[in-house]
């Protein structure tokens, strides 16, 4: 486990995850009507708070991945994108199990890819990138003040 | 130690949480293509025989087939607002035709067929006749769409009834104030399911 605490690897692992998270979040933020029939799509949310949903995970998805870049709370970051990439598995692997040929809407509807097997494997590969920044959540180079990770090390 | 930490990871989650949130309704509030908070089931009517196959609307079309209201005139000039219209539109009404109707239309041979799904899987088959237009693209289309009479018969149809592509298309062209906009809801399921004739070809 030791290689996963080198700052190198762990600079890595918040460089891919943040440009991967914010290239996903700019096309939902842009269309947010779209994202929003992806979600409802679905089937998981009440139909009232499919709207919120959809505004608040692009956001969501584009601020953790600045921060995951910039070295700013890089722990609850990669905690929230962690957790989004669990709901993203558990929301994919359902609409499979349930024939639902839908699109994924996972970089939103510029690049339309139905749900699949594959789009569980990438989403493991990230979440497994989120894990190991939650676990050593080094900051740096950091643009912001992060007193606590720092006592961490 | 261990319970100060969780508490506060968890703070600093709620934080970055709550920054989202409010960027996200910020920017929603402004954004042209911001969208309502609360999220409605699309209002679908039926609609009666009488009205689809009406002779009226057929000498209707025929006589107005070159004006041009004066919105749509405007909106030729600035395509942008168009788009902004329709992504605001809340609560729309869509009148739902059936597959029989759908079938009597194409054996009288009115009106024309949109085919609301993405180039790819129109490519693959469609309604016999439909042109394509993706609902996500539909400001691309619209040139296209500007060169029709307004009251030509439209009939739009998508997937199922789930699908949103028909429906953005349909608000689409609502605000370029066509009139006689129908939604063919089984779509294209519902399509194969009842083994109509399809076609293959690329033509639009």
């Amino acid at each position: 486990m030791a290689a996963f605490s080198n700052k190198y690897v762990i600079l890595a692992c918040r460089f891919i995850l943040g440009i991967v998270f914010i290239l996903a979040s700019i096309d939902k933020i842009a269309a947010p009507e779209a994202f929003a029939a992806s979600i409802q799509a679905y089937r998981i949310l009440p139909l009232p708070v499919v709207n919120i949903a959809a505004l608040v995970i692009p956001w969501t998805e584009l601020i953790c991945g600045l921060f995951l870049l910039g070295g700013i709370l890089v722990r609850p970051s990669s905690f929230l994108l962690s957790s989004l990439l669990m709901v993203f598995i558990a929301a994919i692997f359902t609409a499979l199990l349930r024939g639902l040929k839908i699109d994924c809407g996972c970089f939103g509807t510029a690049h339309i890819s139905p749900v699949s097997w594959m789009r569980i494997l990438e989403d493991i590969g990230l979440l497994s990138l989120g894990v190991v920044i939650f676990l050593y959540p080094l900051d740096w180079p950091s643009f912001g003040r992060n007193p606590a990770s720092r006592a961490d090390e | 130690m261990l319970r100060l930490e969780k508490g506060r990871l968890l703070l600093e989650v709620a934080q970055v949480l709550m920054l989202a949130a409010i960027l996200a309704f910020l920017y929603n509030a402004y954004s042209p293509s911001g969208i309502p908070l609360v999220r409605r089931e699309p209002r679908k009517i039926a609609v009666a025989d009488s009205v689809l196959f009406s002779e009226h609307a057929t000498r209707d079309s025929q006589r107005d087939v070159k004006i041009i209201a004066p919105l749509h005139e405007s909106a030729l000039a600035n395509p942008d607002s168009m788009a902004r219209l329709a992504g605001r539109k809340s609560e729309s009404v869509f009148k739902i035709i059936t597959l029989q109707q759908m079938k009597r239309l194409l054996e009288e041979n009115r009106g024309i067929i949109i085919d609301a799904r993405p180039a790819e899987e129109y490519k693959k088959g469609h309604i016999k006749g439909a042109r394509n237009i993706p609902g996500l693209e539909a400001e691309d289309h619209f040139a296209e769409l500007a060169q029709l009479p307004m009251d030509t018969l439209v009939i739009i149809y998508c997937n199922n009834p789930d699908c949103h592509l028909g429906r953005s298309l349909a608000d689409f062209m609502n605000v370029m104030e066509f009139k006689k906009l129908y939604l063919y809801d089984e779509g294209w399921d519902g399509w194969l399911m009842a083994k109509m004739p399809v076609d293959s070809s690329n033509g639009n």
